[in-house]
């Protein structure tokens, strides 16, 4: 991890060392190992995301702090505490994928019920109620009974209830899952005004594009094992490039690269584009004055790197065949 | 404490938003309304001005206290509150697990501060409302009937709360480790019902071998002490023979009349009746086991008569016939005995491996009828056993339930408590070790 060696442990809001989880084989099926290991550490502050495929145990590992799962292995620590820890899991949100209130109760109740369990003061969750409830935008709907919410409102109350106990991580397992564009734009605003009152996000989520834009460091789970962690810009570091647009003609591009290109710059030819592998700008000056000179017509230079979709099928594709590898974890072996 | 009372908070809520809990409180409070509006007078029962004649629950023979004691044991506790209501309890109940540790729903509760086992014994004691509040309302009912219409303010009809919630914790343990094991509702209820069922039939079969055992035994003794009679009235026979030949060798004038203790043993002619004696001894409870009509009395009564008869005749051939005869009944008497025995002897033997596996078992049937003994007095459980007898036909009834009324609190209690710890402790380790 890229983390600065000298951080303590009350550092991280997440330090796990060899996370696994093995799901004994029943009536003599195959053992299956969910999770093979996992060393993760999340600093305190910003929205971390947690990626990967189906089956990948992004749920195990989240369960696992949660303690809703009993892990085969576990070291290490969660806001400074055992992983576990009943005083830990006061200073934890949580939202679970496909939550389900019980659907007797109102928005309210909700908020007040599973604050209770948390062990919220009833003054402070008097207070908390109908502030949180106005934060993610459902304040008119506190009396009215979850049975007639939509899939969207009760991802709104989820989050509610996730914050309901004023944690210092906050994990949100799917949270924009049957959102419509509009809410998922209210709810990245939600998760970074949280970010921005110190808090810890985990963000568990298939959306991509939704992770890209608000998470500050990502992990790319991969049958049980992190693949890759890191910032989204150390993790594109080496795809980052120019790419020139030009109108051509090709044989003159190709003139232009072979005198140019070296070692030290590699330069492409394809069609009418030029991709340069280097993200330094002064690089790639020769590149344009020598296109100048031979008449060549520049339409467009942009700096471009590889989005977090590319390394995420970049992850899950199996170098040697090409496939993209199975979902899941149950091989029998570690 | 604060967690605890959201889950109780929340288990009342979840009642409230059900029509079938407050459909079932209503028809508490209607029983409860029903069994207020009989009463019992001089002839019998009264109801809407018009009286039923009944003399055996007129209030010569129970007093209007035992009569609604009566009553709302019977039929309100026995039949209402520890079948009906429990019943749908239960359909309103069964979901309560499996829909706590469905997905989506067990990760909002496991994720807080709170222990596993302590939330899902909490969630269990919140399952009990249902039936506690069932119960409540008609304790309180019951309490204010028998305070108003039977002139007892005692508080032993408020027993019907920890009574009936006790009778449905023995129950819903049950249906909880099915909805843990399965986490399904409809499993839960269908398993629940049937073992519950099944318990029932076991109960049921021990007190009826219950039930038999005390009359077989009862039979053997009095055949024994019948024969010992017979063999008492032979030998002063015996004596008077002998007394009487000597007397006729002697040509002295024979003893006017048997010995004493004779002359008392032997009958008069009214009680020679067969038919006759049985009932009259089952009236009186001075003296001892009621008897059967039939059987070994009429055979000694007989015999009684035989005797009284050669007395009046003062006759030595009237002695030996008499002689002949007891020593018939004596021959027979000795016959059936060995027979009664064997019989007794198997009843007591089923009986005791049946109560082995019964003790085993929850006594939901033992622990209803804590109500009746704790609600009814002494005095009124005599007029209710004559009632009970008359409408049943079994004579033994009051032996039966004395038999059974001897198995202690701490049995009835103790064994059944064990019953649902364990049931629970399964549920729990099941809950505790899961992964969700």
């Amino acid at each position: 991890m890229s983390h600065p060696a000298t951080a303590s442990a009350g550092d991280y809001a997440l330090d796990l060392t060899g996370v696994s989880k093995v799901y004994s084989g029943a009536w003599g099926s195959k053992k299956v190992h969910a999770l093979r290991g996992i060393d993760m550490r999340i600093h305190r502050g910003g929205i971390f995301g947690l990626l990967g495929p189906n089956g990948a145990g992004k749920s195990t590992l989240v369960k696992i702090m949660m303690t809703v799962i009993r892990p085969t292995t576990c070291a290490g620590t969660m806001l400074g505490r055992r992983v576990g820890d009943k005083g830990a899991l006061r200073r934890v949100g949580y939202l679970p994928e496909h939550h389900k209130f019980p659907e007797y109760l109102t928005a309210a109740q909700v908020l007040d019920y599973f604050g209770a369990l948390a062990d919220v003061p009833r003054a402070e969750r008097k207070k908390r109620t109908p502030e949180l409830l106005a934060l993610v935008g459902i304040d008119k709907w506190a009396d009215h009974k979850v049975k007639g919410f939509s899939k969207g409102m009760r991802q709104r109350l989820g989050i509610a209830n996730a914050l309901m106990n004023d944690p210092d991580l906050v994990v949100l397992d799917e949270p924009t899952d049957g959102v419509d564009p509009v809410g998922r734009r209210d709810i990245r605003n939600v998760l970074m005004a949280i970010r921005d009152q110190g808090r810890t996000v985990l963000l568990n989520s298939h959306l991509l594009s939704e992770l890209e834009m608000v998470c500050d460091r990502v992990a790319i789970l991969v049958q049980g094992k992190v693949a890759s962690v890191g910032t989204i810009d150390e993790l594109t570091r080496d795809s980052r490039r120019y790419e020139i647009d030009t109108a051509g003609p090709a044989d003159a591009l190709a003139g232009v690269a072979n005198g140019v290109g070296s070692s030290a710059l590699k330069v492409e030819v394809d069609g009418t584009l030029l991709r340069v592998g280097s993200d330094d700008a002064e690089a790639v000056q020769p590149l344009i004055d020598a296109l100048r000179r031979a008449n060549v017509t520049i339409r467009s230079v942009r700096p471009v790197r590889e989005s977090l979709e590319d390394l995420f099928m970049k992850a899950v594709t199996d170098p040697t065949t090409g496939q993209v590898l199975k979902p899941g974890a149950a091989d029998g072996k570690r | 404490m604060r967690q605890t009372l959201a889950i109780f908070l929340d288990a009342y809520r979840e009642l409230n938003s059900k029509k079938l809990f407050w459909i079932v409180m209503a028809i508490s409070l209607a029983v409860v309304v029903a069994l207020a509006i009989p009463t019992n007078n001089e002839r019998g029962i009264e109801m809407f001005g018009v009286t039923v004649e009944l003399p055996l629950v007129s209030s010569k023979e129970i007093s209007p206290k035992g009569f609604y004691a009566f009553i709302l044991s019977w039929v309100g506790v026995n039949w209402w509150l520890t079948w009906g209501a429990i019943l749908l309890a239960l359909v309103s109940t069964a979901g309560m697990i499996p829909d706590m540790v469905s997905s989506g729903s067990i990760e909002l509760s496991l994720s807080r501060p709170i222990g596993r086992l302590r939330l899902f014994l909490t969630k269990y004691a919140a399952g009990l409302l249902f039936v506690a509040a069932q119960s409540a309302v008609f304790g309180i009912g019951a309490w204010l009937v028998m305070g108003i219409r039977g002139g007892s303010w005692s508080p032993t009809p408020l027993m019907a709360i920890p009574i009936a919630t006790l009778v449905f914790s023995y129950v819903f343990c049950i249906c909880v480790l099915i909805g843990m094991a399965t986490r399904s509702t409809l499993l839960a209820l269908l398993g629940t019902v049937i073992i519950w069922l099944g318990i029932w039939a076991f109960t049921t079969t021990e007190g009826i071998l219950q039930s038999e055992r005390v009359r077989s035994e009862g039979e053997v003794v009095r055949i024994d002490s019948q024969l010992g009679q017979l063999r008492d009235t032979l030998k002063a026979v015996d004596d008077k023979i002998a007394e009487t030949t000597a007397a006729s060798e002697a040509r002295q004038p024979a003893v006017e009349t048997l010995p004493g203790d004779i002359a008392q043993s032997a009958p008069t002619p009214d009680a020679a009746t067969p038919d006759s004696s049985g009932p009259a001894d089952a009236r009186d409870p001075s003296r001892g086991p009621p008897r059967r009509p039939g059987g070994t009395n009429r055979l000694l009564s007989a015999g009684r008569a035989v005797l009284f008869a050669a007395q009046a005749s003062q006759s030595l051939d009237g002695l030996r016939r008499s002689r002949e005869s007891l020593s018939g009944q004596i021959t027979s008497l000795e016959t059936r005995r060995p027979e009664r025995a064997k019989s007794a002897e198997s009843v007591r033997r089923w009986h005791r491996i049946l109560k082995a596996v019964v003790t085993l078992m929850p006594k939901t049937g033992e622990t209803k009828n804590l109500f009746q003994r704790t609600v009814v007095d002494k005095e009124d459980q005599e007029g209710l056993f004559r009632l009970l007898a008359n409408f049943t036909g079994d004579q033994d009834v009051k032996e039966t339930s004395d038999a059974i009324n001897r198995r202690s609190l701490g049995w009835v209690l103790g064994t059944s408590l064990l019953f649902e710890a364990l049931v629970l402790a399964l549920a729990a380790w099941i809950f505790c070790r899961r992964d969700f």
